[in-house]
């Protein structure tokens, strides 16, 4: 008989439905890859080797990685993906932490007492690598994420791969071989990493050899192993620990691009500072110029006030002076004026004299005496006929 | 003298040919001087503009480049 996959999965869905122990389940084992969404949890619970899927939107008790539980609830199967999982209704601790958890916890322990997690131990991963090695699968998001990253930011780098299988039987030797590998090599830096999964997937991660080959692998070793919220022992023992395989990629290159454009930034910063300066100084030099030939200019201004205030000073003095002789020089011209004989006789007095002697007394004169008369306008010759004295 | 000794003489000349008991012929002496000095500064101050445009230039054909 031939279904389609629709009837099977619709058939396999009513078989599940109508199982009466399906329907009411109680099952104990480890709560591990717990996983929190806004509409509730997923988680696994395993036993060893064996796990079936888990999901609550209503369990009072959240689920915690490493914890023995009782979880109630059904069997549910989703035909979309053809996958069974339990639906949740109650989880019950029973205060004992699963095993794996606590290995996981040991190891740990172990391996941090022997230093192999110390901050000293850790290298300094270039943030500028030429040569980088990737430990890692073939196939898969990882190394096409890490390659792309890399290429777009930093083009000349020369990326080697050690291919590994990441999961399953013989993977940590693998991953431990290929962090080895690169110690004899001359990379910069090495990624080992795998993109995300369950605990399950993870735990090679967590494995001995592969932490203990990151610890002593002499390259600064970058991990990227599952996505932000998972930690495994390869973390704690790499240099530096990156959030997924494209921050990894981030780690051991430069944005060439953004370097240049911050040079770029930097330069015509720097070009604006210097032209910037170079106006202040031209400013500083002209202001100073300017301000000199203004004080020049006033000084000029100054002795040239200076020097018609003088002037103006002789010249008044010197009119006073000529203003002053010329007076003295009119009163000396009138006394002068007044004692010209011309002048007197104009005033209708007469000069006498006799052969050039002048005559100005009574007694001088003789009866008879011939005498010269002189007037303003002319002389006239007289002769004295009679004298009387008074 | 460098740029910044010539700038600070130019300051200090500014200052002095401010006092006042200094005679013209000072003044002048000082503003020949200055501008001896100010011609000199300006012809760094270009110097250094010509100099910043070629590096200007280097650095970016540099960045360009690789």
């Amino acid at each position: 008989m031939t279904v389609s996959v629709t009837q099977l999965n619709n058939y396999i869905k009513g078989m599940v439905e109508i199982d009466g122990v399906l329907s009411d389940l109680s099952v104990v084992g480890e709560i591990t890859n717990v996983k929190q969404y806004k509409s509730g949890w997923f988680f696994s619970l395993k036993e060893g080797d064996n796990s079936i899927n888990c999901l609550t939107f209503s369990a009072a008790t959240p689920p915690v990685t490493g914890m023995m539980a009782v979880i109630e609830g059904h069997l549910n199967y989703y035909p979309k993906t053809g996958s069974l999982s339990v639906y949740v209704r109650r989880i019950t601790s029973t205060k004992n932490t699963g095993e794996s958890y606590l290995n996981f916890l040991e190891l740990k322990e172990k391996l941090k007492k022997e230093g192999l997690f110390d901050d000293e131990r850790k290298k300094i991963v270039p943030k500028s690598c030429q040569k980088v090695g990737i430990v890692t699968s073939e196939t898969g998001a990882v190394i096409h994420d890490i390659t792309n990253v890399v290429y777009r930011r930093q083009p000349f780098t020369q990326l080697f791969l050690y291919p590994v299988k990441v999961q399953g039987e013989g993977a940590d030797f693998e991953i431990a071989r290929g962090v080895l590998y690169f110690n004899d090599t001359d990379v910069d830096a090495v990624i080992v990493g795998r993109g995300g999964g369950s605990n399950e997937d993870l735990s090679v991660f967590n494995s001995e050899v592969v932490v203990r080959a990151i610890a002593a692998c002499s390259k600064p070793i970058v991990s990227a192993v599952g996505h932000g919220v998972d930690f495994t022992l390869s973390d704690f023992a790499a240099d530096k620990r990156a959030v997924t395989p494209t921050e990894a990629a981030e780690f051991v290159t430069l944005d060439v691009q953004k370097e240049k454009d911050h040079i770029r930034y930097c330069l015509s910063q720097i070009a604006s500072i210097c032209n910037n300066k170079i106006i202040s100084c031209k400013d500083s030099v002209a202001y100073n110029l300017k301000g000199i030939q203004s004080t020049i200019s006033l000084l000029t201004q100054s002795y040239k006030s200076k020097f018609v205030r003088q002037l103006t000073k002789i010249e008044s003095n010197t009119t006073n002076k000529l203003q002053q002789r010329q007076h003295q020089l009119d009163k000396s011209m009138t006394k002068l004026s007044a004692l010209n004989p011309k002048s007197i006789l104009q005033r209708g007095y007469a000069h006498i004299s006799h052969k050039g002697n002048t005559l100005s007394s009574i007694d001088e004169l003789q009866i008879g005496q011939q005498i010269d008369i002189f007037m303003q306008d002319g002389v006239a010759q007289a002769t004295v006929t009679n004298k009387e004295t008074k | 003298m460098n740029l910044e000794q010539k700038l600070a003489k130019l300051d200090e000349l500014a200052q002095t040919i401010e006092q006042e008991n200094i005679s013209l012929s000072k003044s002048l002496e000082i503003f020949e001087q200055s501008v001896t000095l100010a011609k000199e500064c300006m012809q760094t101050l270009n110097d250094c503009k010509g100099r910043l445009t070629v590096l200007t230039e280097e650095v970016r054909r540099i960045v360009d480049e690789k």
